[in-house]
Parts: C-alpha cells; structure tokens; sequence
C-alpha cells in the first residue's frame, strides 16, 4: 500500500492500526472525513477536550516563564471548576519537582524502515543523568499501569526520546535505563504512573516498532481488514460505514487516560486550528 | 499537510543543474542576512529548498530554523524537502506564516497581555475569530444599521458589504495605522459624488462598533490578532528572549506578498538572526487586494549583508522568455527595444496558439480548447501538466468545460477560492431535515425542498415518488406532527411509493420524533449524519462526497457555537436558528476552501488565474480563456474599501484619479501576464471569441496588447 505522500507515523496513527486496521485505513491513508459522533455525550466530551487542551496550555505558560500570578488568575477565571484545582495540584505536587532544563510541547521525529515516527512530548525534563518524559492527563478516572503500559504511547515515546535525545541536548550520553516516563493524572495527583525505560524495552520496542510499520507498508489495500473487537466501533466515527452499529458509546464507558490520541480529532489543538485566511 | 504535485520533485532533483553561483549560496557558512531576488522560475525556491536542508546537514538544530511563507500552500516544496529528506531526524523545522505566528502567540503570552489591551474579561481565554464568525459579528451589529439609513446608496450583496467592512480594519493592522483613521483615509482620496463621503463615515461606525464589541466579548479577530503580536507581544522582553533564544535562522519565501507588518517584524528580528534568507520574487506581489506590498518587502534588502538576483529561467523555454521581455517592453513603452526582442512570427504562433479560425462565440471556443486539451494528451502530455486559466471561474464556465472534457475521458480538477455549502445538495438535505427537527424555529421547509431532500436523503427515492410521500405525509400545520406515519398514508400510495422506501422513511421519521429538541445543532447533524444518514439504505451511506461535505458544515457549525460562546446574548437567542438564517443570508459558510490534497494532482487544472499564481507551479501549457475579458486587469468593485489608498505607499490627502486607476489596471496585466508566462514551459494557448460568455463584444487591454505583439513580429517578418 502506498502511503499518502509526507506521511509520518505517530503514536496515534499506530494506536488506530493496533485498534483496527481499516480505521487506520480509512483515516490515515483515504484521509476520510466522516463526522459521526465518537461519544453519544458529545457536548461533555468536547468540554473536557477543551478544558484538558487549556490545561496543557496553562502548563505550557508555566514552564516558558510567564508570571505565576497571572497564571493563578488565568486558572481561576476558567469556565470548567476543576480546572483551577488541576492547577492547584500541577504547582504545589509537581511543579517544583522538575529539574531546570526543560522543554514543553516539544516534538521529535525519527527515521524508522525508510519512514517517519513523529512524538509530541507534553514536556521532556533533563537533568544531567536523565531524562523524564511528562504526559499530562485530565480523565475524571485514574488510569492504571497497565492500562497506560498497554498504549502504543508508552512504547512509541520513550523509544524515540532515546533514539532522538541529541535534538535536545548534546551535553550528555543517554542510555535507555536513563529515561523514565510519569503519567502525571491532574485529578490524582499523588498517584502518577512512572514508567521506567530499559535497553531490553528499547530492544523489544524497535523489534515490534518496526515490523509493525513493515507490516503496514507492505500491506495491500483490501488486507486492512475491520476488527472484530466491538468496544473500538463504539468510539469510532466510522462505524455507520462499516454497518458496525448505529449509536456512539457513552462518554462514561471511555477508558481513562484516552485524550490527546484516539479521540483528538476535534480541532481543538490550538496549534491545529486553521490560521484565518485574510 | 500537503502534497505538492510530481512536478515538484523534478525540479528539486535539480540540483546538479544549479549555477556556481548558486551552489555556492545554498552552502555558505550559516551566518549573515542574504537578499535573494529574481523574476518567478528563475529557481529561487528551489534555493531555498536546498539551503534549508543544507542548514540540517551542517548539523543545524532542526528547532532553530523557522521558514516563512505568505501563504501555508506556498511552504509545500519546503515540507515536502523535509518529509523525504532521508535519514532527517531530530526535532522539526517550523513551517509558518507570520499571522499563524501571530495567532499562535497571542494564544501563548495571552495573560502577559491580557490586561494592557481594554479586554472587559481579562482573565478569561479569548475566542479566536474566523472570517466567517467574523462576518456573522459584524452582520449582527450592522443589520440595525440600515434602518437608519446607512449604506442606502450602496447597492451591494450583505455579505460582501461586511467583508469590506472587516477588510478595512483588517488593513489598518497589517499597514499599520489606527482604525479610528479609515474613514477619514477613504475620504481624503475620494473625488466624485459626495454621498460617498457618508458612506465612509458609516464604515468608520461600524469599525469602531465592531472592535468595541470583540474588546466587550473577549473576541480576537483578525485585526486584533495582528495588533497585540506587533504591538504587546513583538517588544516583551519574555518574548524576544524566548523567540531569539530558540529560533536562529530564518528563511522567508515569496516576501512579496505579505503586508507591511510582517516588515517591520522582520527589520527588527534579522539583526537578532544568526542567518536569513529573504527570497523576492520580482514579478510578485499578486495579493495587492490582500495587502501585499512588494514595494516595501523590496526595501529589507538595505537591511541585508548581501543581494543576489537571479534573471536566468530554470522553467519557461527560451521563446517564452524573449516574448516576457518582449511584453514587458511594450507596456513599458519601450517599442525600439520590443522590436528588437521580438520572436519571429513562426516562433510566436509556436508558442502563442491562437485558434485557426476565428471563432465568433464563446461555446465555439470553448470546443477549441477542449479539442486542443485532447491533442496534447493524445500526444502524450500528463494532464496535470495543462492549465485552463481564465479571470473569474463561473459556474456555467467550470460546468461547461468539466462537461466537456470528461466526456472524453479527460480528468479535471477545479478550484475556486469560494463555494457555498448551501449549494452543495448534501448541506440542502441535512439543513432542509434540521428544520424539521426544530419546528419551534418556524423555518418549516416547502413541499418541494423537502421532497428534494428526501430524495437526498433515502436511497432508490426519486423525485416523483418522493413528491408523492411529502405530499401525504407532510402536516406543516400541526408541528407537533410533523410527519405521517407511513401506515396512515392510503394502500395504493404506499404501493406505489413502495414499502421498502417506505421503511426507512418510517426509520427516519421515527428517529426525528426521539430526537432532542434543545440539542446543539453541531452534535444533531452528527448524530443525523451518523446514525441515520449514513446508515445502510440511505443516500450518504458510502458517499464520501456527502462524508466531506457534512464535515465542512458541522466545523462552520462547531465554530460559531464557540464563537458565539463568548458573548451574552438575550435569552430569545437561538444558536441554530441564527446559523440558519445567516446561512440563508449568505453571511456565513458562504466560502470554504476545498483542501488541496482533495484534488487529483493528475487532471486538467481550471482556475482563476490568481489562483494558479499563488499555487506558484509552473505546467507545460496554458490555455487562456476570455482573453479580451477586462477582468484581467480592473480592480473588483469595492465601495466600501480601497487597496490602495489603504496602504503604506499612498500619500495621505492625495486623490484617487482615473488615471490612478489607469495605471493601476495596466500594471496589474503586467505582473499578471508575465507571472504566467514566467509559470509556463512550452506554450499558451489563447481562447479568443467574437463575443464573450455574456453574449457581448469585448476588446480589453490583454487583448489589444497581445494584437501588438503580433504587429511586431509580422513588422519583423516583412523586414519593416
């Protein structure tokens, strides 16, 4: 199959193929706009998308240095409550703890089998003798371990942060065991998901990356096949398409821990959003 | 992202074929400000190309290089560069222009602003505003306007009354003077009726209503998006450490076609920049009605460490070039050295194709052309390698020569700058049901609309029979039951209109009496898409047209919901309806732009021809239609707004005359013919006919001129 021209695989493009390969398909090579809603409460979805998006951006502000007080304010002002308590939680458990060398929403790519593996990083601290890759998570459940540990994010990421860490900084060598991962949960605070890297998770990492994307290449169009797994066409926009069902999955049934992949497909990125054209 | 055409890649394969001169700029050493111009073709892009990735190999930080374009079409030989750069790996290039960077920061350093710019809720994110949202704000406080007499001597359609009105405001941004000073600015030019005068006056009112109300409501527009980067952001210490400290090296391409703005940025940044590479296009400066000042771009290579201008042509042949000197002489009034420069009148219809015979109307012509597209395919020409240019694209026109050509089984791909989407019969279906849905509205649909869009909507429904269904079923006068239940309509009709049409009207009319009558209009037409429309046995299923269509409809819709998020409207409001009702208008989603990558790379391109000039892609041949149109040259009607008066170059208190006008016109054919012939390999083609698509006779500037350029050459071959 040949891939549209310029692509870059991400976590998110890899997460739809794991998922089921013909979304993968259909929105990542047909680039199919096909606008049925993902969670039947789409409205309250869309808030909490919007309020996490805010949330990244207050500690995005935070963390190029703009006046602390005005970031107070800016939390405090936002229409959703729990936002300003999110903020609370990032200052006084969080903020502190992270080394001087720092950079938020960054992102880094990588060569992979002839193509592109792109991440986006929430923040990638650096100290000395390692490296901490943050992802910030706003979901109203706690996501576990193993939930997280399942999701082609955590595989993706640290893999590319140890391939890549170079565009960062040249002043040290990084080993793999050198990079940690923490799932910081705004709504659970104390209990953040760290995830240690390794030479074996990088070794096994690159293995399954790369035949995963082989696999992709060199697949024909009528091999990406839809997946059996029923719980994926709830929350897929496509469903309709595939006669995989008629109503979207409720907003409370998502598994925690799913924004800023599967379902970010609103424009609500504020660097996504269309520039106006004037 | 894009995808920029095959084309594309040839010539950046091209490398080898670069000049000493040339190879030896894209590997100077990264430091220094380089000033690059030339007419279009002579591969300045290409340079730019090459030297961005030259920056990467000499281990260049992928984060410090920042490339600037105008327009985000005109960084695509840039991103493609990139994406098959091999072994390209690290953090990214940015790829911007410099209002998405403006947008982009003003979202980011909001609170160290916030307070500094007359915001009534400081605190709070601002909502960024479309055009579109735009259009609705300023319909919204200028509709009560008219009551009072404003605008009443202007005859003019409402949405393109607002669009001038936001273009005013918009061009005191980016030129750089205060709002408050349009009105006095349009009428200190203005000679002729005096009533004029008072329409400026009315525009400045509703400028000045207009930012007062985004500044009440936390609305940024255009304008103030422009306005708080150059003048809060731009000079923050927080900023500048931040900006200078990460990005080092910038290249801008096509500077020609930005605003003053973007200079004044840029001469106070490039002393800042280890290295810059501004690339001027001499011919340029095609968004003059956008704000495009080449004439001021032209003026940052005093700021430049070096200037190199490139004249020798990678792309149009040698004949195309001499008959570019040739025409530019002539408007130039330089006739000894036009006749010196031109071809031979055997070279010149080799390369300027005229129809043999003379054609006297407009669907003769048209015949021409198509004729003439089907030889050069036959003879082996790719189809992505013609362009059919003309000055505006109508429907009939773009019908007409779609028609035409895949008839004969060649593929097109048009683009207009604007289509509306209640055009589209997919947007009529879904909005003509909505209104069903929100009878509360009072919007009920006619018979017929709603025949038309049951046909639409369920699939093996014709007219007729769906006619017949509305007929029976439809009770406009009992809201509360709207539709009939299909067992109520009498046996023979239920016959004929068959049953199996008519479970899944049922389907469809049941699921309209569970839905949600306070729902946001955005998830209703998701939810109408998803869970009945595209469902198997009705018309969208597999139409991924109508997928797309309902897509572009529901962001319009989801942006306006924001958009009107931010202000405080009076409990009678009603988000839908009054999206409705503006759509009805025209005032909103009366254009969305198709995106780029939709279209068929391999197809006939039929464009407005400004449109093809800011695709900055030459082809092998183009074929010119209405080529004795005056459309080429004179400036669209704006009543309400002038370009020029607007803009930095014009001197305050000086009139606007005819012969302003005059040279404005002839001017504009000039960049416009030689940026097309500049775009052109092998040959041009002129669609000429005695009379025009309206059934006129018109003999315009381009056509007396291409007639001199004849004369000359026949001159030449009789030895005169």
């Amino acid at each position: 199959m040949k891939l549209p021209d310029n692509f870059i695989y991400s976590q998110s493009s890899l997460q739809d193929y794991v998922n089921c390969p013909y979304r993968f398909y259909l929105r990542h090579i047909q680039g199919l706009q096909w606008p049925a809603l993902q969670t039947d409460d789409a409205l309250l979805m869309e808030e909490h998308m919007l309020s996490g998006a805010r949330f990244h951006r207050l500690i995005q502000q935070y963390f190029l240095g703009l006046p602390l007080e005005r970031l107070h304010n800016t939390a405090e002002a936002d229409p959703n409550p729990d936002l300003p308590v999110w903020w609370q939680n990032f200052h006084q458990k969080l903020s502190q703890t992270i080394s001087a060398t720092r950079f938020p929403e960054v992102k880094l790519i990588s060569s992979i089998t002839d193509t592109r593996l792109m991440a986006k990083f929430d923040l990638v601290s650096v100290s000395s003798d390692h490296l901490t890759i943050y992802d910030w998570k706003t979901s109203q459940k706690p996501a576990t371990k193993t939930q997280l540990k399942a999701r082609l994010q955590s595989r993706v990421y640290p893999y590319l942060l140890a391939k890549e860490y170079a565009a960062l900084t040249k002043a040290n060598t990084y080993k793999p065991e050198d990079i940690s991962m923490i799932y910081w949960q705004a709504n659970f605070p104390d209990d953040p998901q760290v995830i240690e890297y390794s030479q074996s998770a990088f070794d096994a990492d690159e293995l399954y990356l790369t035949h995963l994307i082989k696999e992709i290449n060199s697949k024909s169009e009528q091999n990406f096949i839809k997946t059996g797994n029923l719980k994926h066409c709830k929350f897929c926009n496509y469903r309709s398409l595939c006669e995989k069902g008629v109503q979207a999955g409720s907003f409370s049934e998502l598994e925690p821990g799913f924004e800023d992949s599967d379902l970010l497909e609103f424009s609500i990125d504020i660097d996504q959003i269309d520039e106006i054209r004037f | 992202m894009l995808i920029p055409s095959r084309r594309t890649v040839i010539v950046y394969n091209n490398f080898m074929q670069l000049t000493k001169e040339q190879n030896a700029l894209i590997s100077s050493a990264p430091k220094g400000k380089t000033f690059l111009c030339g007419p279009s073709g002579t591969g300045k892009t290409t340079i730019g190309v090459q030297r961005m990735l030259a920056l990467l190999n000499m281990g260049i930080p992928a984060s410090s290089i920042l490339v600037l374009t105008p327009q985000r079409t005109l960084a695509g030989p840039y991103q493609h560069a990139l994406e098959t750069k091999p072994a390209y790996s690290g953090s990214s290039v940015t790829l911007l222009t410099l209002g998405g960077l403006a947008r982009r920061m003003v979202g980011l350093y909001w609170p160290i602003i916030n307070d500094l710019a007359g915001f009534k809720h400081p605190n709070t994110s601002p909502s960024f505003l479309t055009l579109e949202s735009s259009q609705y704000f300023m319909a919204h406080l200028v509709t009560p306007l008219f009551e009072k007499g404003y605008f009443n001597s202007i005859v003019l359609e409402r949405n393109r009354l607002y669009s001038q009105i936001i273009d005013n405001i918009n061009k005191a941004a980016i030129v750089g003077f205060p709002h408050t000073e349009i009105g006095e600015r349009l009428k200190s030019a203005w000679v002729g009726d005096l009533s004029q005068l008072n329409v400026y006056d009315n525009v400045q009112d509703c400028v000045n209503l207009f930012r007062s109300f985004c500044l009440e409501n936390n609305l940024l527009d255009y304008s103030l998006q422009i306005e708080l980067f150059r003048n809060l952001i731009w000079p923050s210490e927080i900023f500048r450490y931040k900006l200078f400290s990460t990005c080092k090296h910038v290249i801008y391409d096509n500077l020609e076609e930005d605003p003053p703005f973007a200079y004044d940025i840029l001469q106070e940044w490039l002393p800042n920049l280890d290295s810059a590479l501004l690339i001027f296009d001499e011919g340029g400066g095609f968004r003059r009605f956008l704000g495009a000042d080449p004439n001021t771009a032209s003026d940052l290579r005093e700021h430049c460490d070096k200037i190199h201008t490139f004249s020798e042509s990678f792309t149009s042949s040698k004949d195309l070039q001499a008959l570019n000197s040739t025409i530019k002489h002539l408007q130039n009034r330089d006739l000894d050295r036009a006749r010196q420069k031109s071809l031979s009148l055997e070279t010149l219809q080799e390369i300027l194709v005229v129809p043999g015979d003379e054609l006297r109307f407009y669907p003769q012509m048209l015949d021409w052309v198509v004729s003439e597209v089907k030889n050069l395919i036959d003879s082996g020409t790719p189809p992505g390698e013609i362009v059919i240019l003309a000055p505006f694209i109508s429907d009939m026109l773009r019908f007409s020569l779609n028609h035409r050509l895949e008839k004969i089984g060649i593929p097109t791909r048009s683009h207009r700058p604007s289509r509306a989407l209640r055009d589209e019969p997919a947007a009529q279906c879904l909005l003509t049901l909505t209104t069903l849905a929100y009878p509360q509205w009072q919007m009920l649909p006619s018979k017929f609309t709603l025949a038309y869009a049951m046909m639409q909507a369920i699939d093996g429904l014709d007219l007729v029979r769906a006619q017949l269904l509305v007929e029976q079923a439809y009770q406009k006068d009992d809201p509360a039951n709207l539709l009939k239940a299909f067992d109520d309509f009498p046996s023979l009709l239920r016959e004929r209109i068959t049953y199996q049409i008519g479970a899944k009207y049922e389907h469809l009319r049941l699921w309209f009496n569970q839905t949600d009558k306070e729902e946001a209009l955005d998830i209703f037409l998701s939810r109408l898409f998803g869970e009945v429309l595209s469902q198997s046995g009705f018309r969208f299923h597999r139409d991924l047209d109508s997928g797309r269509i309902t897509a572009n409809l529901i962001e319009s819709v989801r942006k306006f919901r924001w958009a009107m998020a931010e202000t405080r409207q009076d409990s009678n409001f009603t988000l839908g309806k009054e999206y409705l009702q503006m759509l009805a208008d025209g005032v909103i989603a009366a254009q969305y732009l198709q995106s780029w990558k939709q279209s068929d790379q391999e197809a006939v391109f039929i464009a407005p021809a400004y449109t093809f000039l800011m695709n900055n892609q030459a082809v092998d041949y183009q074929f010119w239609l209405n080529t004795s149109s005056s459309g080429w040259y004179v400036r669209l009607e704006q009543p309400l707004t002038h370009p020029y008066v607007l803009s930095r170059e014009w001197t305050q208190g000086q009139k606007w005359t005819a012969e302003h006008e005059l040279a404005v016109s002839q001017e504009g054919l000039k960049r416009l013919i030689t940026g097309l012939i500049a775009r052109c390999r092998k040959r041009v083609y002129l669609g000429i006919s005695g009379l025009n698509e309206n059934g006129s006779d018109e003999r315009g500037l381009m056509m007396r001129l291409i007639q001199t350029v004849f004369q000359q050459s026949l001159r030449g071959a009789d030895g005169g």
